[in-house]
């Protein structure tokens, strides 16, 4: 056998030396780099989806002596989409109205576009009546269904061409600038 | 290749099983005698967003309870606003659970005068298993005079290290107000006169709000009486049993001039209405703006009686009790 063995170094100070160094690196990389808790990105998808749904609740809040605003905006809609040039549909002073609303329950940093999706007469269609430019990543999209009524009063777009009754879905898609 | 006989990689020796021990017990030593080296990266933080949605979810689509007793059988009801606090059973800030995200002011006030910390913290389902501190905010946007009204701040003085918020979007519900359109009513009247004794005696504030005037008016007086036949309106003292508040901002002193485009809210105090057992108002103007009809307060068919709702932001924080 060999005189000089190097074998049995382990068992000294060093393993506690090592064990500092261990706890040392694991400490760097914890932080050092900006531990993401799993599913962030997720809860603030969550967040803001729940903001736009919170949204258009409170614009379609009905109570027993005042209809609800949004019911009124989609009844009074005459098929005029918005258009990038035209932010709201033009000559549609209700859907103005409800997108004063939505801008003054949603903060600033966020942008937003609403559309209709109805039955034309002769298909589905789905026309933007707000439009707050284009739609980021991450963007959420909350819907609420609004139904014509017979008592409901309605606009001449709704009553022609055998619109009437249906139910219309608005959407709401919402993202952070 | 030949084997090398003084090769001394053999790994696994006693010396290395040996070392490892020495190793791992060294590392645990380490890891376990200083405290709080890992604590933000604990597992008690990980559930933090889904307690702060159910905070917020409860408060602002749930009314509340409170329990009472009738003949030894337990009994419930949403309204604990008006109730003691011992018979609160859970806090929700909702007017009723058909109408999610519009809260009421009433609620929010009743919360607001809770000083227990403790006590509002079990009472939102917070001091469970585990413990959580919270902030509660609600900031009404007031749409008629543009400002910014904080109703709600309970917060303790110090923060956690990782807090979790929820924000919900919600209406405040300020109460009702009898809506008067003005606009060109059938015969003009300088005296609005208003019909109380179908209301109930809640205690209430009466609120009538006069807005879309045809012209110019002044709202000089407010006088009450019991029967409208035989009894002299006796005139209410400004302030003390009445205000007026145009476009949302309260008049200094009477009279008070207001045009087509003013919102008017004429507020008589629920108690002096409760005391005086006033049943008649007349609401004075020195020209002819007011619907000429005497109207219902309470059930009228052509001026109703209205929730006033502002938006508003509801704000949840949740954070560790580091304490327990």
């Amino acid at each position: 056998m060999r005189a000089f063995d190097d074998r049995g170094q382990i068992y000294t100070i060093e393993g506690f030396a090592s064990a500092l160094i261990m706890v040392g690196v694991l400490l760097f990389i914890f932080q050092s780099i900006s531990i993401v808790t799993p599913q962030t990105e997720k809860s603030a998808d969550m967040k803001l989806g729940q903001i736009a749904s919170d949204t258009l609740i409170c614009v379609d809040r009905t109570t027993e002596d005042c209809g609800s605003d949004l019911k009124a905006a989609v009844a009074m809609w005459n098929g005029h989409a918005a258009t990038h040039s035209d932010d709201v549909s033009p000559g549609e002073p209700d859907i103005g109205r409800l997108d004063s609303q939505i801008r003054g329950m949603l903060s600033g940093d966020i942008a937003y576009r609403v559309e209709l999706s109805y039955y034309d007469g002769s298909a589905m269609k789905i026309t933007p009546v707000i439009i707050h430019g284009v739609p980021g990543d991450n963007s959420v999209v909350v819907s609420r269904l609004v139904t014509l009524n017979d008592d409901d009063r309605l606009s001449g777009f709704w009553t022609a061409n055998n619109r009437f009754p249906q139910v219309i879905e608005v959407r709401l898609t919402c993202w952070y600038l | 290749m030949p084997l090398s006989w003084d090769d001394d990689t053999g790994q696994s020796n006693i010396d290395f099983l040996f070392g490892l021990a020495v190793f791992l017990m060294a590392f645990l030593y380490v890891f376990t005698f200083i405290p709080g080296l890992f604590v933000p990266y604990q597992a008690s933080a990980v559930d933090l967003s889904s307690v702060a949605y159910k905070t917020g979810a409860i408060l602002v689509e749930d009314p509340g309870w409170y329990i009472y007793t009738v003949d030894g059988v337990e009994m419930g009801d949403p309204a604990w606003e008006d109730q003691p606090i011992y018979r609160l059973a859970r806090i929700g800030l909702a007017d009723d659970k058909l109408t999610p995200n519009v809260l009421s002011l009433d609620k929010v006030r009743a919360l607001d005068d809770m000083s227990n910390y403790d006590l509002i913290r079990d009472k939102i389902g917070l001091s469970g298993t585990l413990t959580y501190n919270f902030s509660l905010g609600l900031v009404m946007n007031d749409t008629m005079t543009g400002r910014r009204v904080e109703l709600l701040n309970i917060t303790p003085a110090i923060k956690g290290d990782s807090v979790e918020y929820m924000e919900r979007n919600v209406m405040v519900d300020t109460g009702r107000q009898l809506f008067v359109d003005c606009y060109s009513p059938a015969m003009p009247n300088a005296a609005l006169h208003v019909r109380l004794n179908e209301m109930p005696a809640d205690g209430r504030n009466v609120t009538v709000r006069v807005f879309n005037a045809s012209g110019p008016g002044t709202i000089k007086s407010v006088l009450w009486q019991i029967d409208p036949v035989l009894d002299t309106p006796v005139p209410l003292i400004y302030r003390n049993q009445f205000t007026v508040r145009k476009n949302g901002l309260e008049v200094p002193v009477l009279p008070a001039a207001f045009g087509p485009g003013d919102v008017v809210e004429v507020v008589v105090y629920g108690e002096e209405i409760s005391d005086l057992g006033m049943e008649y108002l007349w609401i004075v103007s020195d020209t002819s703006v007011f619907p000429v009809t005497e109207i219902s307060y309470y059930n009228d068919p052509a001026f109703p009686l209205r929730k006033v709702c502002y938006p508003g932001v509801f704000k949840v924080e949740v954070w560790a009790n580091e304490g327990i």
